[in-house]
């Protein structure tokens, strides 16, 4: 009987995140009581506060997370991605989906900087719906564009859902970020040639924008508009690669260089510096409050026996490498449509890497690869759950700032499209891993 | 009362993001210009000791780090901004949803903070009383530092234990309270 | 009864996480089933660093663990962990069960109701990749290193930056110039991390520690709840599994570097000049630690006058080389 206490646990687990109680504490709780109720001694718990204090609190790595936060706050808030966004729609001309294009751009360059898809698909959908709107865009396009590019963000990096992925499966996070550039890219192409072809089929679908006050841009403020940005992302990102900063050096190195560019904007003032800073601290505590409660979760569903169970039933389906591999994705796929990236990473992991980095894919993935490989396509997997209906995050989010002008409907019949484009991307990544592996072999 | 102390918990946890990064920088020109030693004096100070290192640096940020979330966690309860799936919870009566919440405070949430709470306090004894410092032993009074998780702790149990109060508040009078 | 027991190390490891398996399976055989071992591994249940807190609190039973890691609240097992320039083999194995060693260590932890029993002496580690060449002392200065423990504080007098970086982002930083050294383990461990492949000269000899002690760490209330007979098995298997761990990798360690050198990987030894003043800076971190702290004191008395005492019959007895 006790042997299926880790079963209760997840059960309530599920029950308790649905009736809507902040998930890190349901996690915390729920570990926690079924701890006691199992019979396992109060002194048991000492080991919580261990756990909190050395995983969390005194974990170097995760304070990449506040600064790379913070440098999306700031550019956001001191007005820089909406300069971004329009000249680059500018820079394309009178071409039908200019605007759409420009997004994809934005998703690629640092949309998720912040880290959270809530932010970045309100952050898109406020600059570019309106101007969407406005050039007569089917409502469809105009919320998959948004959705997809915001959540495209997160999976290229800089990417504090692959610095937590790093971090749980004591992976190189440099190694992790390159390894995770091509399947970004791939996607992002995909997400390009798609819109192009569409706009190109049908041009009334998506009209060129045209800004009235584009004609007082001058060339170059565009160019400056458009370089500025790029080039603190490419120290950012090149710094890690190069493995001159850590990742948390490099943060600190964006946290700064988007204070310098909204300072040389005029955008940096006291007001928005210090909604930056509070915002950030919020999230940052939502972020590793959650990890407080997952780490007493899994302590506590280690201890009465969880993993070994989880290890036995994956073994008692006999799978096989890549059926394992894919079922655990398949989990990850399906928990996605519930739960947020975070959770997901710090249910997940603990429980089927040991499961996964023990497979033998044979010649197609050393050994030591499996766990790098594994983290691109969790982070691949999470960022396509994000749009999946009925209940992608990235879906929730647009439907709270979009509420008249995009019916629920249409977001839903805009995301799909591009969720294919995810899924394609993602059986093509696990079918070569090459695409992922090819960029950290160079390093 | 008890919105001052979170709120201003909050605030004070808003005020370290600046400061750590800076720290995260002056480590990073340290390592560049090759120093180790940042800066030294003659007597030794508490926490900091006689001089600042880089590993110094580096253990004061993941301390600085460790306070801002611990301390923020209360005011973004408060502000609502914890993560929670809402999509059934919406569909229910505010009634309903009061006393979800005050079960789930009452049977989940004050019993995770209160055996967490007792065991850290426990941890911070225990790091006083080995007068512990930190690894590279450039810091120390290494207790006051542990002692942010029995705050942050006791912070959520506060916030928690005013959201029970409004919901029952609510539940009998039927009216919401306004939270300040 | 089965002893719960939280390593520092994780089980797969060579050497270190196999030795705390195999002091399980000897412990077993040695009480006929009577004490079994449950060996965790590393942060399975308590985090590495936190191991010796979760015993002495009683949250786990028992604990693995690498001495050197509870420096920054014993600060002699900073010494007893890993000693520069300090004694090795059987004169570090006598020191212990012979020369007040096993009494001190008890006397340190005992205020935390933790009963240590050795169980583990790690053989010397090199003294690590360097991507310079060391010629002279001041060849060291100004060098970002990867280093813990006293010997960290010893090259910080000699200028070097010593850095604590986690094992998985070694290699990266050591490839693209963010350290210029590492110290890491021993050949088998380094080459397990591709360090031969971005270290250009492996540096000997492993000055900073040429032994270092690892134990079982038990919970009093445990230890004082085994039988006589059950303490006396855990002891004497520990005794076992210590002179296990003088021999199970030395030969092994040399086919590797050998191999090593085949594959272009530059074997060095530190110039005299520099072993001197690592020697000189040991010395004065010896004394400022031993100032600062009355056990620590008694700790490094204890163990220079027992490595004299050998040192004065070892001269006479053994033919000189
Ligand atoms: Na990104
Ligand atoms: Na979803």
């Amino acid at each position: 009987m006790t042997e299926l206490l880790p079963l209760v646990m997840i059960g309530l687990l599920i029950v308790f995140i649905f009736l809507g109680f902040p998930v890190a504490f349901v996690l915390g709780g729920v570990g926690i009581g079924v701890g006691l109720l199992a019979g396992l001694p109060l002194g048991f718990f000492n080991i919580v506060v261990s756990r909190i204090y050395v995983n969390v609190m005194m974990n170097w790595l995760l304070l990449a997370i506040p600064l790379f936060i913070f440098m999306g706050l700031v550019l956001e808030r001191s007005g820089i991605v909406r300069t971004l966004l329009l000249s680059s729609a500018r820079m394309m001309g009178r071409f039908p989906g200019n605007i759409a294009l420009s997004v994809v751009i934005i998703g690629v360059i640092f949309a998720a900087a912040t880290g959270v898809i809530g932010a970045s698909v309100v952050l898109l959908g406020i600059i570019a719906l309106p101007a969407m709107h406005a050039a007569g865009y089917r409502q469809e396009l105009a919320a998959g564009v948004v959705m997809a590019s915001s959540t495209l963000g997160i999976l290229i990096p800089p990417s504090i859902m692959l610095v937590l992925i790093g971090d749980q499966m004591q992976v190189s996070v440099g190694k992790l970020f390159a390894g995770a550039i091509m399947p970004g890219l791939v996607i992002a192409g995909l997400m390009f040639v798609t819109i192009l072809s569409y706009c190109f089929l049908r041009p009334q679908a998506a009209p060129a924008y045209v800004d009235k006050d584009w004609e007082e841009l001058s060339f170059l403020t565009q160019l400056r508009g458009f370089v500025e940005p790029l080039v603190l992302i490419t120290i950012v990102l090149g710094s890690i690669l190069a493995g001159i900063a850590t990742p948390t050096e490099a943060a600190a190195i964006g946290a700064a260089g988007a204070m310098v560019l909204a300072a040389m904007h005029g955008g940096l003032n006291r007001r928005i510096l210090g909604e930056a800073t509070r915002s950030t601290v919020t999230t940052t505590a939502m972020v590793l409050w959650l990890m407080v409660g997952a780490t007493c979760f899994s302590l506590v569903f280690t201890r009465l026996g969880g993993n070994d169970l989880v290890a036995s039933a994956t073994d008692a389906m006999g799978l096989g490498p890549y059926g394992t591999m894919i079922a655990v994705l398949a989990l990850v796929f399906v928990l996605g449509f519930f739960l947020e990236w975070i959770e997901i990473t710090y249910i997940v992991v603990p429980i089927f890497l040991p499961v996964i980095v023990g497979l033998d894919f044979g010649a197609s993935v050393e050994p030591q690869d499996i766990a790098l490989w594994f983290g691109v396509l969790l982070a691949v997997c999470l960022q396509t759950s994000f749009l999946t209906p009925p209940f992608g995050f990235a879906l929730f989010y647009l439907k709270g700032i979009a509420k008249q002008t995009i019916s629920v409907k249409n977001i839903y019949k805009g995301a799909i499209p591009f969720v294919l484009i995810q899924l394609i991307a993602l059986t093509a990544t696990i079918l070569f891993p090459g695409i992922i592996l090819w960029l950290p072999s160079l390093m | 009362m008890i919105g001052y102390l979170v709120n201003g918990a909050g605030r004070l946890s808003a005020a370290l993001l600046l400061p750590l990064i800076a720290l995260v920088l002056i480590g990073i020109g340290a390592r560049l210009l090759g120093f180790n030693e940042v800066v030294s004096w003659p007597v030794s100070l508490p926490v900091i000791g006689s001089g600042v290192t880089a590993n110094t640096l580096i253990e004061l940020q993941s301390f600085l780090f460790g306070i801002m979330f611990l301390f923020a966690g209360a005011s973004a309860l408060r502000r609502g901004e914890h993560v929670m799936v809402d999509m059934l919870s919406g569909t229910f009566s505010d009634r309903t949803r009061a006393v979800i919440d005050s079960l789930a405070i009452l049977f989940l949430m004050l019993p995770f903070l209160a055996v967490a709470g007792w065991a850290s306090i426990g941890f911070v004894e225990r790091s006083w009383f080995a007068a512990e410092t930190s690894h590279s032993g450039s810091l120390t009074h290494i207790f006051l530092f542990k002692a942010a998780i029995p705050v942050g702790l006791f912070l959520l149990a506060l916030e928690s234990l005013s959201r029970l109060c409004g919901n029952i508040v609510f539940l009998i009078k039927g009216e919401p309270v306004r939270h300040d | 009864k089965t002893l719960e027991v939280q390593s520092v190390y994780p089980n797969n490891m060579l050497y270190q996480g196999e030795s705390s398996l195999r002091f399980a399976e000897q412990l077993e055989a040695v009480t006929g089933g009577d004490l079994k071992v449950k060996v965790f591994s590393a942060n399975e249940l308590v985090p590495s660093f936190e191991v010796f807190d979760a015993v002495s609190s009683g949250a786990i039973e028992a604990g693995w663990d690498w001495t050197s890691y509870w420096g920054s609240k014993i600060p002699v097992a900073n010494l007893i962990g890993a000693m520069p320039f300090g004694p090795q083999g059987e004169v570090f194995v006598g020191w212990m069960y012979q020369g007040g060693g096993l009494e001190l260590l008890r006397e340190a932890y005992a205020p935390y109701d933790v009963v240590p029993v050795p169980c583990h002496l790690t053989a010397p580690e090199p003294g690590g990749w360097f991507n310079v060449e060391i010629n002279e002392p001041g060849d060291l200065k100004g060098l970002s290193m990867r280093i813990g423990g006293l010997g960290a504080k010893v090259v910080e007098k000699l200028g070097v930056t010593p850095l604590l970086i986690p094992g998985g982002e070694v290699y990266l930083a050591l490839e693209r110039g963010r350290i210029d050294a590492a110290e890491f383990s021993h050949p088998s461990l380094d080459r397990q991390l591709g360090l031969p492949e971005v270290g250009k000269y492996y540096y000997f000899p492993g000055w900073h520690q040429p032994g270092s002690w690892n134990s079982l760490l038990v919970n009093k209330t445990t230890w004082e709840g085994l039988t006589d007979a059950q303490r006396a098995a855990i002891e004497t298997t520990c005794q076992a599994n210590v002179l296990w761990s003088l021999y199970a990798i030395n030969a092994l360690q040399g086919d590797i570097l050998v191999e090593l050198e085949k594959e272009g990987v530059e074997v060095r030894e530190f110039p005299e000049t520099v072993m001197a003043a690592l020697k000189t800076a040991t010395d004065e971190t010896l004394a400022e630690q031993a100032e600062q702290d009355e056990l620590f004191k008694r700790a490094l008395d204890s163990i220079n006058a027992y490595v004299a005492s050998v040192d004065v019959w070892n001269a006479k007895v053994l033919p000189r080389k």
